[in-house]
């Protein structure tokens, strides 16, 4: 069975999206945009243009280019291209065609089964119309769901509690507002209201017709008739409408604009937000009144409503949402990309249908990162937190003294990098690890999280076979402000837990060296000229009694002191040992030192190896 | 009469199939296992095409981030050959103007992006947006008489489309 993508067949622009993996994915066309034009045009040449293409020809070739075609949905309506008549719902289809084709070349699969959105106000003959043109574009039509329907299932809003919601949508050239009403998984449309003709684009033409008064009072040129300067106008325009959405105040440059006789012209002028508020206020005002509408037409007072989404991408607008707020009272919705925010809600209404979001949504994530407490008290995570589960990972740990023959394993769960601040899910001791130098142990240990959360956590000796585990069944059972909790306190500590892991790294690598310098003296003391040796065992006693007093930047200096004489010394040993060549292979294990052996990773737990 | 009752004797036998067919609407484990390999086939499936669908999509990200860089620049270039346009009597001033073209020219050459040929050309609108039309004598129609801001590709994709005019 092939996926069932979501479209939403929008009067100026079109967006496809899909489920995958159990996500909602915005599809994006063959020209690496999210949205598509809903244009098609027809070359003279009689070659059919959907799209962006479609749209940069329009001014040569009006009279067979055809936009806007939704609003004729469902009409007698017909557009004449040489001897051929189209019906709307033949010209709807070439623009599903392409959503179609950018999905398969996207999915890799073909694609035959879609849901497509419609208004809320559309007529039976209007979604019979759009249901035909899916047909006509090869494409198995399952559902036709309402626009605001859609808007509301990609915020979930289906799976909460009985509630009233108000979705106000202010695309590209028409608003439309809805209050519907959700409850045992069902979504109602209570009312309706809109204006067909408003959009973003009278929100750019507010600002062009400004910045022509404004540069006329200045230079006293008028710039209609300059199709060029009319052109970067527009172009600036839309660009200090979307910055406004995030800045205060935008600053428009238009160098050379226009020349007189005087020399060169520039625009060069800052566009506030209150500036540009006041300039669309009359048009935010439009909204107003479809929303008292819809809501009398409802039966409901503001205050009855739980949500309110906004759809379309004008609602970034703050002076919309402002006004959303004023005739509400709440806070809008947000999150979803409004421009897509449609199209979602379809594939989830197709991912539904199709058994996607039943089946393939239960693959949970861990909410927070596992791992176990080693050498120092440091956390060292095991599994990321957000890893899709079921997951298995390992990890190889050794022993922190020599002759530890037992290891305890604290399994831990946190974001915090120090191990005493994180949860203990459970902790278990493996023994019988064969005496052996510190270091030289493999223990295993292997986290193991089934599809239900279960954590299996095992260690193992990989030299003697023993093996040791535990089964922790409450990891995912937490709540969602737990989850945030640990991330936030996470992030609020992360300073004083790296100065605290550093505190544990830099004791456990001046530790590390002391024993491998011992080891050295041990292993080859009698080659050593007296006064390398005394100069290393003066460097390990003065690194010592710096680790019991605790001085960090002390344990640092004293580190790379001793570090630097085991180089020397280590140095002389080679000049040594290349001569004699083959002699001194077998020695015991003497391997050079290595500054980057610093076995940071393992667990002290049980210090009574009788070293 | 007759007829009735061999209506009536087939109808035992059925009855007491009834309860097979029950049975039967249960799942079996063989059912419940081929259902369970289904979904891991199409998991897999999805998870093949989703991998190399990254993959692409990481071939494909140097050069889009490329192209996404150099369209920020462009109106520079826009702005320093509208400067060269303009009369200006300061003729030092225009030469330190046309060097500074030259070496945004240059770079943006060594960059691999090519300047989309318009005027003269017959207008495509997969390189081209068309914004005004003309009627001009002696040039066939859907050639471009006049470009108003030039566009760019790199690597056979579109930076930014020449927007021009073009003869009806």
């Amino acid at each position: 069975m092939a996926k069932i993508i979501g479209i939403d067949l929008g009067t100026t622009n079109s967006c496809v999206a899909v489920i995958e993996g159990g996500e909602p994915v915005v599809i994006a066309n063959a020209e690496g945009a999210r949205t598509t034009p809903s244009v098609v045009a027809f070359s003279k040449e009689g070659e059919r243009m959907v799209g962006a293409v479609a749209k940069r020809q329009a001014i040569t070739n009006p009279d067979r280019t055809i936009s806007s075609i939704k609003r004729e949905m469902g009409s007698a309506f017909k557009v004449a291209i040489d001897d051929k008549n189209y019906t709307p719902q033949e010209i709807s289809a070439m623009v599903l065609q392409k959503l179609k084709a950018d999905a398969e070349a996207y999915l890799g699969t073909r694609v035959t089964e879609a849901v497509i959105t419609v208004p809320a106000y559309f007529t039976d003959s209007q979604r019979q119309a759009t249901k035909d043109a899916g047909r006509i574009a090869g494409l198995d039509v399952k559902r036709i769901i309402n626009e605001p329907t859609a808007a509301a299932l990609a915020y979930g809003l289906d799976k909460e509690q009985e509630q009233k919601i108000m979705v106000y949508d202010l695309g590209g050239g028409t608003f439309d507002v809805s209050v519907l009403e959700i409850g045992d998984g069902v979504i109602e449309v209570l009312a309706t209201a809109g204006n067909n003709r408003l959009g973003g684009d009278d929100f750019d033409k507010c600002v062009v017709d400004y910045l022509l008064a404004e540069f006329k009072k200045e230079s006293g040129v008028d710039l209609t008739g300059d199709k060029i300067a009319m052109q970067r106008l527009r172009e600036a325009a839309e660009k200090a409408k979307i910055d406004l959405s995030g800045l205060t105040s935008a600053n428009i440059n238009l160098p050379y604009i226009t020349a007189d006789a005087t020399g060169p012209k520039h625009l060069d002028t800052t566009l506030t937000r209150a500036k540009f508020n006041e300039l669309t206020a009359a048009l935010v005002e439009k909204t107003v009144q479809p929303v008292k509408q819809a809501l009398s037409d409802a039966g409901l007072q503001p205050s009855q409503l739980s949500k309110v989404l906004l759809v379309g991408g004008s609602t970034r607008i703050p002076s919309v949402q402002e006004k959303v707020k004023q005739l509400t009272g709440q806070e809008p919705f947000r999150g979803i990309n409004p421009d897509e925010c449609v199209a979602i809600g379809a594939a989830i209404q197709g991912g539904i249908l199709g058994g996607d979001v039943e089946g393939l949504l239960l693959l949970d994530v861990t909410p927070l990162s596992l791992g176990i407490e080693t050498l120092g008290g440091v956390f060292t995570k095991l599994i990321e937190r957000n890893t899709t589960i079921p997951t298995k990972k390992s990890q190889t740990f050794s022993t922190a003294a020599d002759n530890q023959t037992s290891v305890e394993v604290n399994v831990l769960q946190g974001e915090r990098e120090i191990a005493q601040y994180n949860k203990s899910l459970g902790r278990f001791h493996l023994d019988g690890i064969a005496s052996a130098r510190r270091g030289v142990p493999q223990i295993e240990v292997t986290f193991d999280i089934d599809a239900n959360g279960i954590v299996n956590v095992s260690a193992k000796d990989l030299g003697t076979g023993r093996e040791q585990h535990i089964t922790i069944t409450s990891s995912t059972n937490l709540s969602k402000d737990d989850i945030e909790k640990a991330v936030k306190e996470a992030e609020k500590f992360a300073a004083e837990d790296a100065v605290k892991r550093e505190e544990a790294d830099t004791k456990n690598a001046g530790d590390q060296l002391v024993y491998q310098t011992e080891k050295l003296l041990e292993e080859t003391g009698d080659k050593l000229e007296s006064g390398d040796k005394s100069s290393l065992e003066d460097g390990i006693e003065k690194l010592k009694s710096a680790l019991s007093g605790g001085d960090l930047a002390e344990i640092k200096e004293k580190t790379d002191e001793l570090q630097k004489a085991l180089y020397a010394v280590s140095e002389k040993l080679y000049a040594q040992a290349a001569p004699q060549d083959g002699n001194g292979g077998d020695g015991g294990g003497y391997t050079p030192p290595d500054d980057g052996v610093v076995d940071a990773d393992y667990e002290v737990v049980d210090d009574d190896g009788d070293n | 009469m007759s007829d009735e009752s061999e209506v009536l004797e087939p109808e035992i036998p059925e009855i007491v199939e009834e309860p097979e067919i029950i049975e039967s609407t249960e799942p079996t484990a063989d059912d419940l296992l081929a259902a369970a390999n289904d979904k891991y086939l199409r998991l897999a499936a999805e998870f093949d095409n989703f991998r190399r669908r990254s993959r692409a999509e990481r071939d494909a990200l140097y050069a889009d981030v490329r192209i996404e860089t150099v369209a920020k620049f462009l109106p520079v270039y826009d702005n320093l050959a509208r400067a060269l346009d303009t009369e200006c009597a300061d003729e030092a001033f225009v030469k330190g103007i046309r060097l500074t073209m030259t070496q945004l020219v240059e770079i943006l050459a060594g960059l691999g992006v090519q300047p989309i040929p318009t005027v003269g050309e017959k207008f495509d609108a997969s390189l081209h947006n068309a914004v005004s039309q003309v009627s001009e004598e002696g040039i066939d129609a859907g050639i471009i008489t006049a470009e108003f801001q030039k566009g760019f590709t790199l690597g056979g994709k579109v930076i930014r489309h020449s927007i021009v005019v073009v003869n009806a």
